[in-house]
């Protein structure tokens, strides 16, 4: 699965911002994305994932799709 | 105080927390009792500030309520779903100030005192003692559901066609409703089970009881409304009592010297020991205050109007009030601990929660220590913040040897 697509996906899916505005670079700030929003995406993230107990503060930490999808390339392995 | 800063931060998330959440807590409270934790929003550990912000006028509740009527746009974007949320929480006290809250703790209150709990509890306990009597295996967070299903049951008046597993998963997802760290996923279950939870009083005495006393105090309470304080006092005599109690035995099954101890103790003993055990076990870990005045305390400023997370959980063991506060000390006196809460918003249900303690535990103990912990498996605690579960203690079985007594 590609993590950056499917990241891109869920955050327009999420803040009813165009697909095409969901840049991999621009931080998560610049989408309007709430606690709320962040923790919905984290849900699905662990499922699809199937990593137990995502902290949803690596969206802080990693905070653009192309950071945060190296963090999850690496907890994958 | 922020993130850059060496000290630690509180985070749930931190490793092993769900597990035992007590030595994070307890590195909070030594080393940063004051501060903004991962979720953005302040947090206090130590005892001394928790019971004064408790204690104290100059604080308000938030509004769970509220929280839900802004955010039910987006939980329920592209559903088909009722958004039921902020409806459904409307009048759950502990979410309530002024006289909104008073109201709802006038009815409650008042309702409360019609029953007659001793026989209650009793009749509950016989029933689960023969639903047990020929089992082998037990786990004991089933049995303590079971139990507070039948407390419930009598107290609530609820149909008999709802199943304790029904029960369960209800009065589960509305304790959930009230956590941090939620996504929409599961506050879009949540607002299913609360629509589902309406039908659960359809022909309910309580709920009856209910309308009759809003309405003696001439309340002009919608359907919705009423629906609301049904549904937490079902939560609230659910979940908290079984929490509580299948960590209380837990404890006690873990050291012999408190069998024998509740076996053998007078009453006024035991009194002292359940408060003990609401101490150590604190169901309830989190409860949020606002400020309704700027703050400074250890010359920290926290504006006004700020959510003010407060660890009961740490307060409950902070050795500052309690010696030794990781240890179950029988006759520990004075204890003043927050399992409760305190002030105004003071647990509504604390006596019914005492009274259960106060029949149940001699006759469950003298039936369970036939029974050991099955220390092959480890526990398993559910990924819950403010309110702590335990899923599941299985325990073997000397109770064999019980039922070829018994039989």
């Amino acid at each position: 699965m590609n993590i950056q697509l499917w990241l891109q996906e869920k955050i327009a899916e999420e803040t009813d911002l165009p697909i095409n505005e969901i840049l991999f670079d621009v931080e998560f700030t610049d989408f309007n994305m709430d606690s709320l929003a962040i923790l919905t995406i984290t849900f699905d993230l662990e499922s699809i994932l199937n990593i137990e107990e995502i902290d949803p503060s690596i969206f802080t930490e990693y905070n653009t799709i192309n950071k945060l999808t190296t963090w999850i390339e690496n907890h994958q392995k | 105080m922020d993130r850059k800063s060496s000290k630690i931060i509180w985070n749930p998330f931190t490793k092993g927390y769900f597990q035992n959440p007590y030595e994070h807590l307890k590195d909070c409270r030594e080393q940063n009792p004051i501060h903004i934790g991962s979720h953005n929003a302040w947090m206090f550990f130590r005892h001394d500030d928790i019971s004064r912000i408790l204690r104290s006028n100059e604080y308000s509740v938030s509004d769970l309520s509220k929280y839900f009527e802004e955010k039910e746009s987006y939980i329920f974007n592209n559903s088909n779903a009722c958004p039921y949320l902020a409806s459904g929480t409307k009048k759950w006290p502990m979410y309530l100030n002024g006289s909104d809250h008073k109201n709802v703790r006038a009815i409650m209150g008042k309702s409360f005192k019609e029953f007659d709990l001793p026989s209650i509890l009793t009749s509950a306990i016989d029933s689960l003692h023969q639903s047990y009597q020929k089992d082998s295996d037990l786990d004991l967070v089933d049995y303590c559901a079971l139990f507070i299903y039948f407390v419930t049951k009598q107290f609530l008046n609820f149909d008999d066609d709802i199943s304790l597993k029904r029960i369960k998963k209800y009065s589960n997802l509305l304790a959930i409703s009230q956590d941090i760290y939620i996504p929409k996923q599961i506050y879009q279950k949540i607002n299913s089970e609360l629509i589902w939870g309406k039908g659960i009083f359809s022909n309910s005495s309580y709920k009856n009881n209910i309308i009759k006393i809003s309405n003696e105090l001439n309340l002009d309470y919608s359907e919705d409304d009423i629906d609301s304080i049904t549904a937490i006092s079902l939560m609230a005599s659910f979940e908290t009592s079984k929490d509580s109690l299948s960590v209380a035995l837990l404890e006690i099954m873990k050291h012999p010297e408190l069998i024998d101890y509740v076996l053998e103790c007078d009453t006024k003993s035991l009194n002292i020991l359940i408060e003990e055990l609401f101490r150590f076990s604190s169901p309830l870990q989190y409860t949020v205050r606002i400020n309704n005045k700027d703050l400074n305390i250890d010359n920290i400023n926290i504006p006004k109007n700020s959510k003010l997370y407060l660890s009961i959980a740490s307060a409950n063991r902070d050795p500052n009030a309690f010696s030794d506060p990781d240890k179950i000390i029988i006759d520990r006196k004075p204890n003043d601990h927050l399992a409760f809460g305190g002030g105004a918003h003071f647990c509504l249900g604390a006596q019914i929660a005492r009274q259960e303690m106060r029949y149940c535990l001699k006759p469950m103990i003298q039936f369970l220590k036939n029974y050991k912990i099955d220390t092959s498996k480890e526990l398993k605690w559910s990924r819950q913040i403010f309110m702590r579960t335990i899923k599941s203690i299985p325990l073997t079985s000397s109770a064999k040897k019980l039922v070829s007594i018994n039989g």
